[in-house]
Parts: structure tokens; sequence; C-alpha cells
């Protein structure tokens, strides 16, 4: 019992530091977008796109191994199993893969769809983690995200 | 045969410039006409301050002439009419005189800037002319020299032959103009007209914006701005003008091959190159005034990346992204006739006639000289600096990426087969023995373990299971291992004892203990 108890922790603490970390650099991107009118890069500008490919493809791969490890430690924890345990790891890996794709910026796309791909990825992850680690988790991360994405918004840009 | 052609002409060139005594030359006019201004000082002394002018810049030949030249130690010497030909002034033979002789540059002082129609030297002055227009004369200054009321003005003519000497020859210019400020003495830039004779003020050029506008390869490239056109002329002013787009023959004799294109260091090319401008026509411009504003569209069609491996490469592994600095290629075409002095430099300079000329002091002529020395038609060059940035395509990189990442896996499955085939067990391998003899036995490709002609069991996954009849007498079925034995009982034959190895075997230690009650004798 308190193992399982532990392990929703960490999955929770998980789920609050990811969404936060994502909202954060969205919306300091969004702010530069719109209020400076200029494109928002953490990368120098000047690195090649050969480059942040391959950055994307090892970030692709540390990602799915992220997840595979946290399905392997629900699994061998016999706290979730088979198909919830699956969505939890997809879940995570889609916040990880987001904040590869907002750290690496192709320039593919523009950056009005990151917060859309957002928006998606933490519904998906509110559906999926809600009977995991339970509302006060899923509301509290909800919570911080606004914080942190509203002072940014109206202090950082 | 062409290239020996123009070697030898080099040649004969560089011989002719080596036999020239000095790289510079001055020629005084000494006709009848000039007597004058010997008497008054003025011609010696305009000699004077040509001579210092440019023996600061090196060696100086002298020569005087009439209709016929004579090279003399110092053209301020006395020199008797007959000596230089008579009374006439034929500029020509002059300016040939110093064509043939190699110089860099010369200069020329007469009175004679035009002469009246109908006088015997008048188709002398017109070759003269000729001469002066012709590609051999590389720039030439006229500085009209006032004279005091009396006696007519004077002219002096400085004439660049090799380019080389251009900045001498400016210095020069401005060391004369210093030196004769007593005489009024202005630079006349006649020759070329169609260098630097613009500058273009942008008034909306979209480069200049706060933001720098970036394009995409592939796409269709056009911008557009407004410009304003400011003479820089000294004296000349332009009656009207057609602005047209360079053509490509224009560009590639007389400027820079660069301006067709992005550059030799561009990864990049345009599709075409079409420029207008609207209004095309360029109204009356005197030095220092602006043009009305025209709106210029540049088109580059769609930009692609070089074909070329650097190209892809540095596309996908440099900046992504490259700025293009690039001119855009105007052309304002002048008719000879459009070219005039502005009306402040003729009514200083001018006399419309001898009488007048002598009366004033002024230059007889001086009016007709854009019409003397401008082609039928002057092509000014006016190119209109452009910035913009090109995303490189997104293909080298992606393409780039996947050849990396399959050499990756085909390096990571290489290693790992080359690692399993080592690491890969040999074969199992079975004997027999009999009754303290050995008897023939293997194991087929499907894992069938044959003792004799017999099928005893069957070898997968490192499992043996016994064949249908044969009993097990001593040891297990299951996994097997290296040197595992079993007794196993024929029928109608003698246990038999079966050990399992790979490579070789490793006969210590590998009989069944015989005090097993197992083991029967």
């Amino acid at each position: 019992m308190l193992d399982a108890v532990r392990v929703r922790r960490t999955v929770g603490s998980l789920f609050v530091a990811l969404l936060v970390v994502n909202t954060a650099l969205l919306t300091l991107a969004a702010a530069w977008a719109i209020k400076k009118e200029q494109t928002f890069e953490i990368l120098p500008s000047d690195v090649s796109l050969l480059l942040r490919l391959l950055a994307l493809a090892f970030g692709a791969a540390l990602s799915w191994f992220v997840g595979r490890t946290l399905y392997f430690f629900l699994v061998k924890r016999e706290v979730r199993a088979d198909t919830e345990g699956v969505s939890i790891a997809y879940a995570m890996m889609f916040y990880f893969l987001l904040l590869l794709l907002t750290l690496i910026y192709l320039g593919w796309v523009s950056w009005m769809w990151f917060p859309i791909l957002l928006i998606v990825v933490v519904i998906y992850s509110v559906i999926v983690l809600w009977s995991f680690v339970g509302p006060a988790w899923v509301f509290g991360g909800l919570a911080l995200a606004a914080v942190a994405g509203g002072l940014i918004w109206f202090y950082a840009a | 045969m062409a290239i020996v052609r123009q070697l030898i002409l080099m040649l004969c060139v560089t011989a002719a410039a080596s036999c020239a005594a000095a790289p510079q030359l001055l020629l005084v006019d000494r006709s009848g006409s000039m007597a004058p201004y010997v008497q008054d000082g003025v011609l010696f002394d305009l000699v004077q301050k040509v001579r210092q002018a440019c023996r600061e810049q090196g060696p100086l030949d002298e020569a005087v002439f009439a209709t016929k030249v004579l090279p003399v130690p110092a053209a301020d010497s006395p020199v008797t009419p007959q000596e230089v030909g008579g009374h006439w002034t034929y500029l020509d033979e002059a300016a040939n005189h110093a064509l043939r002789g190699g110089y860099q540059l010369f200069w020329l002082i007469t009175d004679n800037v035009q002469e009246e129609p109908g006088s015997p030297e008048a188709g002398q002055t017109e070759k003269f002319y000729g001469i002066l227009r012709s590609r051999r004369i590389r720039r030439v200054v006229i500085f009209p020299i006032l004279h005091v009321p009396g006696r007519r003005g004077l002219a002096v003519y400085a004439v660049l032959l090799s380019p080389g000497w251009r900045e001498r020859l400016s210095a020069q210019l401005g060391r004369f103009q210093s030196l004769a400020q007593s005489y009024q003495a202005e630079p006349l830039l006649m020759k070329p007209l169609d260098r630097e004779a613009f500058e273009v003020e942008y008034l909306d050029l979209p480069g200049q914006q706060k933001k720098k506008i970036t394009h995409q390869t592939g796409q269709q490239v056009r911008q557009e701005f407004r410009v304003r056109f400011r003479s820089r002329y000294g004296h000349l002013c332009i009656q009207n003008a057609e602005i047209r787009q360079a053509t490509e023959e224009e560009l590639k004799t007389a400027w820079a091959e660069k301006i067709l294109d992005f550059g030799p260091g561009s990864l990049l090319q345009p599709e075409r190159l079409k420029v207008t401008a609207t209004p095309s026509r360029l109204d009356a411009i005197c030095p220092g005034q602006q043009s009305a504003s025209h709106a210029v569209e540049v088109d580059f069609g769609r930009v692609r990346l070089r074909p070329s491996l650097r190209g892809i490469w540095l596309a996908a592994t440099g900046r992504p992204r490259e700025n293009i600095d690039f001119d855009v290629p105007l052309m304002i075409s002048v008719q000879q006739q459009a070219f005039r002095f502005q009306s402040s430099f003729l009514s200083k300079y001018h006399a419309n006639s001898l009488p007048e000329a002598a009366q004033t002091g002024k230059v007889y002529g001086i009016q007709g000289l854009p019409s003397l020395l401008a082609e039928s038609e002057t092509h000014i060059y006016a190119g209109v600096p452009l910035q913009f940035q090109v995303t490189y395509p997104w293909w080298p990189a992606v393409l780039l990426a996947a050849v990396f990442l399959a050499a990756v896996a085909v390096l990571f499955y290489t290693v790992r087969g080359i690692y399993r085939g080592w690491r890969r067990p040999s074969p199992w391998q079975v004997q027999a023995v009999q009754d303290e003899r050995e008897i023939p036995a293997r194991i087929d490709q499907e894992g069938t373990v044959m003792v004799g002609e017999r099928t005893v069991g069957y070898l997968r996954d490192d499992r043996f299971e016994k064949a249908p009849g044969i009993h097990i007498d001593s040891g297990a079925a299951g996994q097997i291992r290296d040197g595992k034995t079993l007794w196993l009982v024929l029928p109608g034959s003698q246990r038999t004892k079966v050990t399992f190895f790979r490579g070789k075997l490793r006969r210590e230690g590998r009989e069944p203990d015989s005090s097993s009650p197992l083991v029967r004798r």
C-alpha cells in the first residue's frame, strides 16, 4: 500500500513538473510571438537544421526510453499494468516530446500551434491520470501551471 | 589564335609603355592663337601649375604642338611657329602622340575647346573628341580657365589612359584645382558619364524596416520599394532619361557578374531577374537635385538551392538561412542631346562666339562639350542595394539526418552481428559409447540425435527429448549443458552412453558415477 502511494506521488510530481515547465516555455514563446512579434528560440538561430533534427531524434529516443522506463516502473510495482500503464507512460512521453520540440524549435510549425498541442496533451493526461494520481494532483498541477503561465505572460515578456 | 593575338598586343603595349621615358605627358598648344597667353605669362603659369601637380606623382614628359607635336624638355621654353607647324591647332595630333607614346595619362592646355564652323582645324577638333570618346580613354576632366576680359578663356584637359593611374590622376586634379584657384578653375568630369552618376534614396524599402524580410527557398521572391535618384554630376543636368533593367550583356561587359546572380559565395540562385521601374521616365534633374519617386519591383522568380553537393552539405550543416545583399541593376539611358550644363555654370564660363569670349574672358563653345564627349546614348548604371534573407530548404538536413541515422543503424547492426557471431556457441555434437567402444553418432540439422542409424531423440533449443521407444537409464531429458551424459537403453541393444558437447569433448570428470545404483555394469 505504501509502495503504491509512493508510485502515485512520483507520477504526480512528474506530471506537475512537466506541465509547469511546458506551460512556462510555451507561454513565453506565445508572448514573444504576439507581444514582440519575434520568434522565441532557445537554441541560437544560427544552429543548423541538421543539428536540430539529430537532437530531435536523440530526444525522441530518450523520451521513448523514459516512457518505457515509467511503464516498467508501474508494472514492476504492480500498480498499473497493461493499457492504463501504457497510457500513463504515453502521456509523460508526449510531455517530453513537446518540451523537446519547444527547446529545439524546427521552425516548421508556427508558435501558435504549440499551445494547442499542449492543450491536447493536458486533456489526454488529465483523463489518463485522474483516477491514478487523484484530483488533488491534477488540479494542483493545473493551478500551478496557470499561475506560472500568467506570471510569465504579464512580466517576463 | 585570339589569345595569341591578345598576347602580342599586350606585349606591344607593354613594350611601348616601357619605351616611354615617363608615364605622364604635358601637351601645350603653341599655335598662333596662343601667342598672347605666352606674352601675358598665363600659359607658362598654367604649365608650371600642371607640372607641379604631375611631378608629385612621377616623371613628366613635355611637348608643344600646333599642327605637329614637338617633344621638348620644357613646354615653357621659346618655340617658333615653324617648329610646331604653323598657326593652326590640331588637337587630334596631340592626342595621337600621347596614345602612341604609351603614356598612362596626359594633360593638354589649349584655347581651342571648339572651333568656329568652317575653320580649317574644325575637322581636327572633331577627331580629337572622337579620340576622347573612344574606349582607350578612361577618364576626361576639363578645367575651364577664365581670363581677364579682353582675351578668351583657356581649357586644361586631364586625360586618363590607364585605369591603374586613376588614384594618381585624382590627386593631380585636386592639386591643380588648388593651385589654379586664381583662374576659378573647376573640374568638369566629362567621361565617364555612366559611373556613380546617381545616388539612390529609399523611401520605403522593406529591408530598411525593423524586421528583415525572410523568404523561403522555392517560393516566389518579389520585392517592391520606392526610390528617388539624386544626381551626382558636377555641372551636368539631364533633361530626361529612361529607367530600365540592365541587359545581361551590359552587366557582363561593364559591371560585376555577381549582379546577375546572388554571387559566387551564395548557395542560392534566382530563377530569373526582372526589374521594372514605374514611372520609367526620369524627368529633368540637375546636380544635387532629386527626382520624383519611382516604384521599383524586382522579381527573382523562385529562389532555389544550387544543385551541388557543397550546397546541400552547407545548407544542412551551416546557418539555416542566407543574407542576400543584391544590387538591383537599374539602367538610366540618356540620349546625347539630353545632357546640358547647368545654367549657372554656363553663365559663368560659356561664350557663344569668339568675339564674346575675347570680350568677356570666357571660354568659347564650352556649351557643346556634353554633346562632343557623350555617346549617342549613355547608359548609366544605378545599382540599388537590396537586402533580404532566404531560408534554406529543409530537405538537405532531413536527407543528411536520414543518412546519418541509417549509417548509425547499419553500424549498430553490424557490430551486434559481429559480436553475436563471436559469442555464438559451437553447434552441439554427440558422442556415443557402447561397451567402452565408441560408435558413430551425430546430430543432424533438424536436431535429430542419431546413434548409428537409430534416432534416439531430438535436440531443440538446448533441450533434449528422447525418441519414442528409447529409455533413459541414467540422467534426465530436458536442458542439456556442455558435457552432459545420458545412459540410454536402445531396443535390442546394450546400454549406450551419450555425451553432448560443443567443440571438443572434455573427458575429465564426464563419466557418470559408477557407484550410482543406476549404473549397471
